[in-house]
């Protein structure tokens, strides 16, 4: 009796609110084909992917896919690639934006900020493509602008681009320069949010400007900081494809394959295209990724009493 | 402080700057003149080169179709995912919340090859459709459209209720409006995304008559052929709706994302 009446209530509720069932539906229909289906399709990982027999008729193979990328000599290079690059890139990128917050929300002059702000996230509104052209130009090892100045100076060329060494180096800084005003958009917003009352008392209570950044500021803006940390950790992994991908060349490739470059490759690019395979390491990725974020959102809380949950 | 400022300038536009005059110099120069911060000659020939030599203006177009469509399409599904999530409450709610921001944790290099087979089985292989349609309704969009319609003021949504008003006008005459601030920042965000991006259409097209820019650009720089003084030139064309697009729209911007809080990015 009861379920029969439930029932008839859904539905008397769906014929009703039949708009907002249309409003929903759009962005979930999408969301399970392009975002859900797939995961149904990653089961291809477990088996040997023929075009042939489907999605679902290939043949099992359990972990084979899995074992195939263990023992490869690609594995441990490009793990540790993957992971040095990430973390490179995470600790370098998360500070900066903070002190350009903090010393931005210093200031008064209102022109100076604003026109601060706007230099420095303009170039985050340029495209990969384009950055990694200016930097292949920028460190031309002949005629690059480092070039002549090193000529200028009487030393020696660096050929930057070209030295495995280097590439790591370049490829963080350059995202700190692009990424840097963008973040702290964020920040900034944080910081407008504190109360001025606690300013002014600590301002007379002679508090100095630094000692007010350490006690007001940076505890006000510890809780954003720390989502922004425990959500970019589950991003750690994504470093951006696209950039690797352009960066790369023949010389520094024992130090710029990346998971994420080498998935495309075996999938995608080579003349055998190994779609199990390379399902089988984004899915290993992706776990991996999923236990980064749950220990780092540990940490954070055992830290700073701040998570995301 | 002015010296801060002015140092802050050549470190975040200097580069920006160097890009544009170095398109600007004469064929064979680009290199040899690298030292000259201010150019002695200009000349458009690299650009000519670029329209003529490469269907440069081909792939300016598909990027503006693609990206038009992409950011329309996102725009519009986001908006209605996240009004719904917002504004009614229904079973389910909540979980259906999490649901869709787990599938932003989803790795898209886990979904890549599925998706590349399902764009080939529903022959959206090497079309606009193929390329803008898989990415569309992002997670993360409808997150940031619920952040900010949890701001509408139910009483005012209520009142039109009462007036009469259909659940369509409602949406269409009193939400949208509401919501432009975080409409327009969600429109630049996804044109600047797919504007840029590389990845997806690099695996869509394989024709060069459908590439959009990054994709194009791309090839000027690729292992074989490195041209650069095209791609400098390519690359300041293809940088400059997007300065554009932004220095019109930068206050919604600044106001819709700390209005919500999130970085979307």
């Amino acid at each position: 009796m009861l379920s029969g009446a439930n029932r008839s209530n859904l539905w008397l509720r769906i014929r009703r609110n039949w708009q907002l069932y249309v409003l929903l539906a759009l962005p979930l229909i999408w969301l399970i084909v392009f975002r859900y289906a797939p995961m149904y399709g990653a089961q291809i990982a477990f088996r040997q992917y023929s075009p042939a027999f489907g999605m679902e008729g290939s043949p099992w193979v359990g972990l084979a896919n899995f074992e195939r990328f263990f023992n490869s000599p690609k594995f441990e290079p490009v793990i540790i690639n993957t992971l040095v690059l990430s973390f490179y890139s995470l600790i370098a990128g998360f500070p900066i934006p903070i002190i350009l917050a903090l010393s931005l929300n210093q200031v008064k002059a209102r022109f100076f900020r604003s026109s601060v702000q706007m230099i420095t996230y303009a170039p985050h509104f340029i495209s990969t493509v384009v950055i990694v052209g200016m930097l292949f130009q920028f460190l031309h090892p002949r005629v690059g602008l480092t070039a002549s100045l090193a000529n200028l100076l009487g030393l020696n060329a660096p050929n930057w681009m070209g030295d495995p060494g280097a590439f790591r180096h370049i490829f963080v800084w350059s995202g700190v320069w692009q990424e840097t005003g963008f973040s702290a958009i964020i920040y900034l917003a944080v910081l407008s949010t504190i109360d001025p009352a606690l300013h002014e008392a600590a301002v007379v209570d002679g508090a100095s400007r630094l000692q007010r950044i350490r006690y007001i500021d940076i505890p006000g803006l510890l809780p954003t900081a720390m989502v922004l940390l425990v959500l970019s950790t589950g991003r750690v992994l994504e470093i951006s494809f696209e950039k690797v991908y352009l960066m790369q060349s023949p010389l520094n490739l024992a130090v710029s394959e990346v998971i994420n470059t080498y998935v495309y490759k075996v999938g995608l690019l080579s003349p055998i295209l190994d779609f199990s395979y390379s399902t089988a390491i984004g899915l290993l990725k992706g776990i991996v990724g999923l236990i980064l974020v749950i220990a780092v959102n540990h940490a954070a809380r055992r830290l700073t009493d701040n998570s995301v949950w | 402080m002015f010296a801060i400022f002015v140092c802050l300038a050549i470190i975040f536009i200097f580069p920006l700057y160097w890009m544009v005059i170095s398109s600007l110099r004469p064929e064979g120069r680009i290199f040899v003149d690298a030292m000259e911060i201010i150019p002695s000659a200009l000349s458009l020939d690299t650009y000519r080169r670029l329209f003529e030599e490469e269907p440069y203006l081909t792939w300016f177009i598909n990027s503006i179709t693609q990206t038009g469509g992409y950011a329309l399409m996102g725009v519009f599904l986001c908006t209605t995912g996240g009004y719904a999530l917002a504004k009614f409450r229904f079973r389910y709610r909540n979980l259906l919340f999490i649901l869709i921001l787990v599938s932003q944790m989803i790795p898209f290099h886990l979904l890549i090859v599925s998706l590349f087979l399902m764009i080939i089985q529903m022959g959206m292989a090497e079309t606009y459709q193929g390329a803008i349609v898989p990415l569309a309704a992002s997670p993360i969009g409808i997150f940031f459209m619920r952040q900010y319609m949890l701001a509408i003021d139910d009483e005012m949504l209520n009142a039109a209720r009462v007036d009469g008003a259909s659940e369509y006008q409602i949406f269409w005459h009193i939400v949208l409006p509401n919501a432009r601030p975080a409409i327009a920042t969600l429109l630049i965000l996804f044109c600047i995304d797919y504007w840029n991006n590389l990845l997806w259409p690099l695996i869509v097209f394989r024709n060069p008559e459908n590439f959009p820019l990054a994709v194009g650009i791309k090839r000027l720089i690729d292992q074989y052929r490195q041209q650069y003084d095209l791609t400098m030139a390519g690359s300041t064309l293809a940088t400059v709706p997007v300065i554009i697009l932004f220095f019109f729209l930068r206050r919604q911007i600044m106001e819709g994302l700390a209005t919500t809080g999130t970085g979307v990015k």
